[in-house]
Formats: C-alpha cells, structure tokens, sequence
C-alpha cells in the first residue's frame, strides 16, 4: 500500500497485522499499543481503501458500512493515521521518515548483514583500540567537533538501521517504520518493529542489541581509521567517541532505551509500557492472600531497582547535561 | 519442602555472604581474580539453590544490583578521579554525578552477567508468572 500523506484524508495506520480467521472475520493487531481488533469482512476492507486521497464517506458507500461510527473507532483506537507525525504533544513528538514497501523480507541479504555485524564487532573493535593505544603520532584534534557531528548522524542512521534490518532478518518480526523523535526535548531516532510473535529470546535480544553493536563496530572502525592517517585522526577519534557515548548511554536501563529492551527480555518482564507495574500489583495483590514466596520477592526487588533507575536517571542525565553547558559557557 | 527451605536459605545466606566477601576484596585490591570469583560466586549460589530454579536470570539480577555495591563505588570513584570533562566541579555535582556513572556501570554489568546466565540457563519463566 502506497502511504500518501499529502492527501486530505485519513490513512490506514502501517503498524497493523491482519489475519484472516477461518470464520470470515479479521482480526487485526495494533502493534503500536498490542491490542486485537476483530472486524468483519466489509470493515477491514473499508479500513484498507483509507489510502489519504479517497473521501471515506464515499468508501464506506461502496462496502455498505456506518462511516461516521467507524472512523471514531478507527480514530480512538490508533487504526486510522492523519499525516507523518505519530503522536505531537508538547513533550514528545514522533514524525515518520520511511515506510518500507514491505514489513517482512524473504531475502538472504538481511540474515547475512546481521551475521557479519554480530562475528566482526568485536576483533574490529579490539584491533581499533590496540592500534590507537600503540599508534606512533599524536592525534590531530583541530577538526575533532567535525567528527563529533558526523559521528553522531552516521552512528545514528547506522544504529537503527541494525534494528530495522535485524527485524528483517527473522521472519516473525515486522518492520513497520523509520523516524525521528524528540522525548522531552531530548531528539532522537526510531524504527517501529514488532517483535511478539517471535519465540525465540535470542533472536529478540539479537534486534534489540543490534543498534548497539553497530555503534561498537563503527567505534571500532573509526578507531582504525584515525591510526591510519594522521590527517583524519582527530575527526575519526571525536567519530569514534561519540559511537562508544551513544553505546553508554543507549546501554542503560531507561525505559525506551536498548538496554533496558534487552534486560526485560533477559529477566522475562512482560513486554509493553507497563510490565514493571503489573508485577509489582500482582506481588501486591497476592500478599494479601498470605506471605509472599522468595521468588515473589525477589521479583518484587527487580521491580524496585527498575523504577529506581526511572526516577533517577532522567533526573541525572539532566544534570549532566547542565555540568557540561556550564563548563563550556 | 521445609527441609529444601532450610537449605536454600543457609545457601543463600552463605552464597551472598561469601559474594560481598569477594566484591569487597575486588574493590580493595583492584584485582580481576576476586571480581571473577565473585562472578563465580553469584552462579555458583544461584546454580545450587533449589528456588531459584526457572527464574536464575531474576536472581542474578537482584543479586548483581545488591552485591556489587563495593566493586562499583570503587570503580566509579576511579573513573571520577579521571576528571577529562569534569576538572572542577562542586562536591553536590561530583556525588550526582558519580550516582550517574553508578547506574550506568550496574546497567552494563546486569547485562552482561545477565547475558552469561541465559547462555547458561536457557529455559525461563517469565516473571509475571511467579505470582
């Protein structure tokens, strides 16, 4: 489906999966907020002719279906897209850069990426820092903020772009789309990937941490590359030092960070926004009916720690940032 | 079942006991020796204690974030002492920052011993089925 935003009217929304049930009906899934809608056959076709430029009243006519109700419907529960931006509040902001033509790719190309950037991070990251440790020449730092920026756009594109590939590489997940966004006035980047239908923890921990390690390979690289010509070396020394910061700080275990995607896999927290939470209620709610057993808390504790990190990393980070305007200022 | 309770909770006080012990010396001597004994150590208890059978990666978990403490403090301090962005900063900012670096390291080390014990563990309930 062809996404054209400049249209007037409404879009079906990339991030849904439907099925076809044996029975007719059509359940399609929210991955945005994993939620299952059942519809019938009229309806998810209605909702599949909403392409941007046709007027849906004049849909709805054609598959004999309530417009007005359903477009509320289709609204309220995210189906249905008006432009490029997800969601525009005041503190959070996403806009949608690329849709893929296809979610899902059946191509060897995906799987070979992943395997090459999962086998060569690591000796190119060690060889990268034992060249740069016994390099002979001191490092050209002038253009050193120049390598900073690029550094930081290339890490980026590169880091999601392991996402979205990864995803591509295993079969059950899918690819919806790719953008930037700013969370408390904090920019960023993102792919939309659903990956609940994939059974195996390792191949969801591979996607989550493949953006972390394409930064690591190219911290690596660019270590490489500052030893080889003296030159580029400060502009490939501020690159490298940017990748191996966004590695630091992407590996932490902030909610919407990759860190925190992989610990919650790791540990078996469920997935979604409010899997610390429901634990910690289920705990709750059950020690009511007698005392808690070890397991419960020790799952209790890991809770704790999570909400711990929260509350006080965000708080942090912003003094971090204040320490380094003020010393620059 | 009482009897296997008795035992768990001797082992894991031992096991906890002796994982500080190490962590402790770790951060005292700065060696690599004690911090991967203490590595050892966590699994070792983990591994041999019979509740935390299905939910070892929960454990390590809490267990990393509760007996790392010595090591970490220790760590961050030598990083802080560094001072390459930071050379001169107030008492109240350098203790912010240093709770920072703090989290940010007993991220890394939750993940990577958390990564070890799913290599090692590989089937396990998730956690909303512990209720």
């Amino acid at each position: 489906m062809k996404y054209n935003f400049r249209g007037p009217y409404p879009i079906m929304a990339n991030w849904l999966i439907a099925k076809k049930r044996e029975d007719g009906m059509y359940s399609v899934r929210n991955a945005l907020v994993n939620e299952v809608h059942y519809m019938d056959s009229d309806t998810y076709h209605f909702l599949r002719n909403l392409n941007g430029r046709r007027d849906p009243l004049i849909v709805a006519k054609k598959f004999n279906v309530d417009a007005e109700v359903l477009m509320e419907y289709f609204v309220e529960n995210a189906l249905v897209r008006a432009g490029r931006s997800i969601v525009k509040t005041f503190s959070f902001l996403m806009f949608t850069l690329y849709i893929p033509k296809h979610q899902k790719s059946r191509s060897i190309l995906p799987k070979l990426y992943g395997l090459i950037l999962y086998l060569s991070w690591l000796p190119i990251l060690i060889y990268g820092v034992y060249r740069a440790f016994y390099t002979t020449y001191a490092f050209d730092i002038s253009n050193m903020m120049w390598g900073w920026f690029i550094g930081l756009v290339i890490g980026a594109v590169l880091h999601e772009m392991s996402h979205a590939i990864l995803s591509l590489a295993t079969e059950e997940a899918y690819f919806f789309e790719a953008g930037v966004l700013c969370e408390r006035f904090m920019p960023g980047a993102y792919v939309l990937v659903d990956k609940s239908e994939i059974k195996s923890k390792a191949k969801r921990i591979s996607i989550d941490a493949a953006g972390v390690v394409a930064n690591l390979f190219l911290t690596g690289l660019f270590l490489v590359l500052c030893t080889m010509q003296e030159s580029i070396s400060g502009f490939c020394l501020g690159a490298a030092l940017i990748n191996i910061i966004l590695v630091g700080l992407n590996m932490t275990m902030l909610k919407g960070l990759d860190g925190r995607a992989v610990v919650d896999e790791i540990i078996g927290m469920p997935q979604g926004g409010r899997g610390v939470k429901k634990v910690l209620l289920k705990c709750i709610n059950t020690r009511d009916s007698g005392p808690l057993s070890c397991n419960q808390k020790v799952a209790m504790i890991a809770c704790l720690i999570m909400v711990v990190y929260q509350i006080l990393l965000p708080l942090l980070y912003i003094n971090g940032i204040l320490i380094i305007l003020g010393d620059y200022l | 079942m009482r009897k296997n309770d008795r035992h768990d909770k001797i082992k894991l006080t031992m096991g906890i006991g002796c994982m500080f012990l190490m962590s402790g010396l770790a951060a005292y001597t700065l060696s690599w020796i004690w911090m991967i004994l203490w590595i050892m150590s966590m699994f070792v208890t983990v591994g041999c204690t019979h509740c935390c059978r299905w939910y070892e990666s929960m454990w390590l978990f809490v267990l990393t974030a509760i007996t790392s403490v010595p090591t970490n403090i220790v760590l961050v301090w030598k990083f802080m002492d560094i001072g390459i962005f930071y050379p001169n900063l107030a008492w109240v900012g350098e203790t912010l920052l240093g709770v920072q670096f703090y989290l940010m390291f007993l991220s890394y080390e939750e993940i990577i011993i958390g990564l070890l014990g799913r290599f090692i563990w590989k089937k396990q309930k998730n956690m909303d089925k512990v209720v």
